[in-house]
């Protein structure tokens, strides 16, 4: 019993270093793919317009409610304090440093991240990534570099989207439904907010986007390929697994960043 | 060095995990010619093929290509050996975002300095080669079975390859369209005086085309040379392969009646 | 891979490659080739390729013969294509495209 138990302990552990390794290595090759990012510009272009068009209403959806519970918890809170003319701040504030970046990255996993999870993972099942190493094409450099370069340009966007919706849903609930003033909610937040809270929404942003395209398109690279069996069902569990894992990551380099960074 | 040839293995063993696939395989791929790997599925002929074409790592000393040891390639050799060959997947393995033409045109647009036009032109070449023609602007979404391995050979072809290799050409196809593929992949060698490996189940396709046989069985090389030799051979397993008898049933009863009951012994006799 | 035009006689055209016709050569001769047989040629014309010094080629050798027959019918003239080596001649069968370029069986001389 007790060596079963050891040994199924020592297994897990072997294959999480492998697992480790592996993805470092795929962090490796995917970097190395950027050094031919010019001759990637058009396949970039094309999965910027898919991060973007998978994500933007959504983004855009989640955004406007966050704003607007962050306008309702911020108003009952501060006025508690009687400091409602500082909800313009507590609202931009919070979206702009925190629930911004994440949340954005997080639906963008939910939406494009999965899907090229799947992709990817199609790709191996139906011996297309063998394929592409057999035409001497690296399917790094082909699959994964465009994307990588695609979501450092989408994701900083859709964040800043998402900060500014979100902060019109603030305004609408602070000002328009709860009747905070209007010019009190705009220059507290104008007063408040500073460039290292923008510069720290932005490298959240970058440092999201690695991790989304890394762990999505890492667990579709390696769809079946541990078992050695490359069913349809591998597909499905790796997109799980994917957003899963990557909304884990995101959360958890969340934490590590602010603490870094503050 | 023309009659030395193309690749040879000495003593390949390949595991998976830690379950072994091949045991000792020593063969060669002479060049020119058309080389049939053999065997029922399980074999290892698939593993055998991932050896060749260089998806499955080999250790140094077990395969060599023109007399230079794969174990010890770096990335350009390999890049290199791939330049040189075409491989057709069993599904084809097309890239489902592309058309049909612009598979087929990839590999000559990563590789080559060509314009446009004149790869729009090679692509429409292979195409015909293949009898896709009217298919090239379709997706791949849209084509048969058939239709998706004969565009993936197309693509194959692409870049005129020195060695060609086939993984399973005529399973999924219908007789006439298995026969039409048998047909090109002998004129190619005819012609074009190209390199094939083929690895099949279908004996009669198998002994149309081969110059060369090898029959595997259970990650092992049974029998290797001319299809004349390989008919004549009296080994029980080749000639059960060759005449496609099934597996005797009995050797399995014993597992098979440990799994009903749970592994007990149980002995039961009749009375009359 | 090289290649020279002579005009030995109005309206005719002859075209000399020399080297080898592969995809590593095409892409530095195919706009120089196409447009010298663009510029010299004329309605009802001839144009002569010349592949005696050029017996290897690849697909894409013969996909810029196939321009070049494309160039030269667009101006009403013929493309005829002399020395064309045996191997070079079994790849344009094979590739179905003897008809085009007006090849015979193999035993003839393409002509």
């Amino acid at each position: 019993m007790l060596v079963d138990l050891i040994r199924s302990l020592g297994r897990y552990g072997l294959s999480q270093i492998s697992f480790l390794g592996r993805m470092g290595i795929f962090f490796y090759h995917m970097v190395r793919g950027l050094a031919r990012a010019p001759r990637k510009f058009w396949p970039t272009m094309r999965q910027v317009l898919f991060i973007g068009s998978k994500s933007l209403f959504v983004i855009s959806f989640t955004a406007v409610f966050t704003g607007m519970v962050l306008g309702l918890q911020g108003y009952y809170t501060l006025s508690r304090f009687g400091a409602k003319g500082m909800l313009g701040a507590a609202v931009a504030l919070s979206l702009i440093r925190e629930l911004g970046p994440a949340l954005a990255a997080i639906m963008v996993t939910g939406r494009a991240g999965s899907a090229m999870c799947a992709e990817i993972g199609i790709m191996r099942i139906e011996e297309q990534i063998d394929a592409l190493e057999c035409m001497a094409v690296d399917p790094h450099a082909y699959l994964i570099t465009p994307r990588l370069l695609a979501s450092l340009i989408a994701i900083p966007l859709l964040t800043a989207i998402f900060d500014v919706v979100g902060i019109f849903g603030g305004y609408l609930v602070g000002v328009a439904l709860l009747g905070t003033n209007p010019g009190a909610f705009i220059t507290g937040m104008e007063k408040t907010v500073e460039w290292n809270d923008v510069h720290m929404g932005i490298v959240k942003s970058l440092i999201f986007s690695v991790l989304v395209i890394w762990i999505c398109t890492y667990k579709g690279y390696f769809t079946g390929v541990d078992k050695g069996y490359f069913g349809p069902e591998e597909v499905s569990r790796a997109t799980t697994e994917a957003v899963v894992l990557a909304s884990v990551a995101i959360l958890v380099s969340d934490y590590a960043v602010t603490s870094i960074m503050l | 060095m023309s009659d030395s040839p193309f690749i040879a293995l000495q003593k390949l063993n390949s595991y998976y995990g830690s379950r072994q696939i091949l045991h000792e395989i020593e063969c060669t791929i002479p060049r020119r010619k058309i080389t049939v790997i053999m065997g029922i599925s399980g074999c290892g002929k698939s593993t055998l093929l991932r050896h060749l074409i260089g998806l499955k790592p080999t250790e140094a000393g077990e395969m060599s290509i023109e007399g230079k040891d794969v174990g010890t390639f770096d990335e350009s050799d390999m890049r290199a050996y791939r330049m040189r060959m075409g491989v057709l997947f069993q599904g084809g393995a097309l890239f489902n975002s592309l058309t049909v033409a612009q598979n087929v045109a990839t590999p000559l647009k990563v590789h080559t300095r060509l314009a446009d036009s004149t790869i729009a032109i090679m692509a429409a070449i292979k195409l015909h080669l293949v009898g896709l023609t009217g298919a090239a602007d379709r997706m791949p979404s849209q084509l048969s079975g058939g239709m998706r391995k004969r565009a993936g050979l197309a693509r194959a072809l692409a870049m005129d390859p020195e060695i060609l290799f086939v993984d399973e050409p005529s399973s999924g196809l219908d007789p006439i369209t298995a026969a039409g593929l048998d047909d090109l992949i002998l004129e190619l060698r005819e012609t074009l005086g190209m390199t094939i490996v083929v690895v099949t189940h279908e004996l009669e396709s198998a002994f149309r085309i081969a110059d060369q046989m090898i029959v595997m069985d259970a990650g092992k090389i049974l029998v290797a040379g001319a299809p004349e030799e390989i008919k004549s051979n009296r080994d029980p397993r080749v000639v059960q392969f060759l005449e496609r008898r099934a597996d005797e049933r009995r050797t399995e009863d014993e597992s098979y009646m440990a799994s009903l009951l749970g592994g007990r012994k149980v002995e039961c006799e009749i009375e009359e | 891979m090289q290649f020279d035009v002579q005009k030995p006689q109005p309206g005719r055209l002859l075209v000399r490659l020399e080297g080898v016709l592969d995809r590593n050569a095409v892409p530095s001769i195919r706009k120089k080739l196409l447009s010298a047989i663009r510029k010299n040629v004329s309605e009802g014309g001839v144009v002569s390729l010349d592949l005696s010094r050029a017996p290897e080629m690849d697909t894409a050798g013969v996909a810029l013969l196939v321009e070049a027959l494309e160039s030269v019918s667009g101006c009403h003239s013929k493309l005829r294509l002399t020395g064309l080596s045996e191997k070079a001649g079994r790849l344009i069968r094979l590739t179905r495209l003897e008809q085009v370029f007006g090849l015979k069986d193999a035993s003839q001389s393409p002509e």
